[in-house]
């Protein structure tokens, strides 16, 4: 990961329509030389027509972004397979089926 | 030749597939390519506003002006997020207006002209809505997601102007004099070859050589746009009263193609390397205008630093 670049970008983050559980999305950048001015500039290029009820811009120095070389370390599902819900399901059934063989070598 | 839907793009097409983001590892000569079109499509929104911006304190109703208000500003925010885009991939947005300005930059055939009439807005903005909407619904497949989340945007807006072109051109057609019908009827002849050039030089036999369109940042042809184009404005603008004159576009039925008058290539090459009737006024304005604020970028700038 790496920090951000310039420090008169600012990107901007939006909700749009009533609905609450819907995610921020990343819209783009606006270019400013101070926070607030930024806000009101990614109001008039970005909330233009959609209901827009959501609005954050951020400063994009002060962001901490993944670089191409993150992409292993965040991919969770193929790293961490214990983690998902099949990991369990195939474990009771390696056992089960452990457990059967055991039995049926005791009976012969 | 098969006219498709400017949006039916077949993106699992090898060229188009690969996707890019800012951060990617971009193919050689990729992020020159993509800065162009980003820092050019920046220029041509910003000037292309301004024959529309002459005619605000004209408009003849207040309604009328709002919107025309309204579309103004919505190009200059298109100029704004793909100076963005290009601002990222490292040409400064003061460089795509000073290169304009010093002449290193050429402008698209259709900018370097003015409205003579109000009658005149709405055929014209109505062929160049439809042609601008044609061409993002095709870049929107493109391969620089950036430059495609900023067509988001803009596509939604271009669905306004267009709109709005063709209920002015239904006031003048319907509500107007002989007079008014006469000049909104002369105002598609004249700007439907001018449209016509926009879309570029017919294909050669090589364009999917281009590097533009290797890397999937020209999505389509500038023929298979032009035809995609025809096939949607045409029929709008008889719809409206306009006559089209089989001479200037026919519908060959055997053919399944769009045949139409040549537009005038030497005479469009002339006024983009010479400049059209209003280049001169164009040029100065944005001039004027950079010089006019430049202490307030010198401000905004130190302000960031500090």
């Amino acid at each position: 990961m790496k920090r951000g670049g310039d420090a008169d970008v600012y990107e901007v983050f939006a909700r749009f329509g009533d609905d609450p559980q819907e995610p921020i999305r990343w819209l783009g950048s606006v270019r400013s030389g101070d926070p607030e001015l930024a806000w009101h500039a990614a109001k008039e290029v970005y909330t233009r027509r959609e209901d827009c009820t959501l609005l954050w811009v951020a400063q994009r120095s002060a962001m901490v972004v993944s670089e191409l070389g993150d992409a292993e370390a965040l991919r969770s599902p193929s790293r961490l397979g214990y983690r998902v819900p099949a990991f369990p399901g195939r474990h009771r059934r390696a056992r089960t089926k452990a457990a059967a063989l055991a039995a049926s070598e005791v009976s012969s | 030749m098969t006219v498709l839907a400017p949006d039916e793009v077949d993106e699992s097409e090898l060229r188009l597939a690969r996707k890019y983001e800012l951060w990617s590892e971009l193919p050689e000569g990729y992020r020159e390519a993509a800065a162009r079109i980003a820092s050019f499509q920046a220029l041509a929104e910003v000037v292309g506003v301004l024959p529309f911006a002459e005619w605000i304190d004209r408009a003849p109703d207040y309604s009328r002006k709002q919107m025309l208000v309204a579309k103004v500003q919505d190009e200059v925010g298109h100029g704004h997020v793909t100076a963005r885009v290009a601002e990222d991939l490292g040409v400064p947005r003061e460089q795509v207006l000073t290169d304009f300005v010093e002449g290193r930059t050429k402008l698209l055939n259709i900018f370097h002209y003015g409205f003579e009439s109000w009658e005149e807005l709405g055929p014209a903005a109505l062929l160049m809505n439809s042609s601008a909407i044609v061409q993002f619904q095709a870049l929107h497949h493109g391969t620089y997601l950036p430059y495609t989340r900023a067509l988001r945007k803009i596509e939604k807006e271009e669905s306004f102007h267009y709109h709005h072109a063709m209920d002015m051109t239904h006031q003048t057609m319907v509500y107007g004099s002989a007079e008014q019908r006469q000049r909104a009827q002369e105002a598609f002849e004249i700007w439907l070859p001018r449209l016509l050039a926009y879309f570029g030089p017919p294909d050669s036999e090589t364009y999917r050589s281009n590097p533009m369109y290797k890397f999937g940042l020209k999505v389509r042809s500038n023929d298979e746009l032009r035809q995609q184009w025809l096939t949607k404005i045409i029929p709008v603008f008889q719809e409206l009263g306009i006559h089209v004159d089989p001479e200037l576009a026919r519908f060959d039925d055997e053919r399944q193609e769009w045949d139409y008058a040549s537009p005038d290539w030497v005479e469009t090459k002339r006024i983009i390397k010479e400049g059209g009737p209003r280049y001169e006024q164009w040029r100065s304005h944005v001039a004027g205008s950079l010089e006019r604020n430049a202490i307030y970028r010198e401000v905004a700038l130190a302000r960031a630093a500090a």
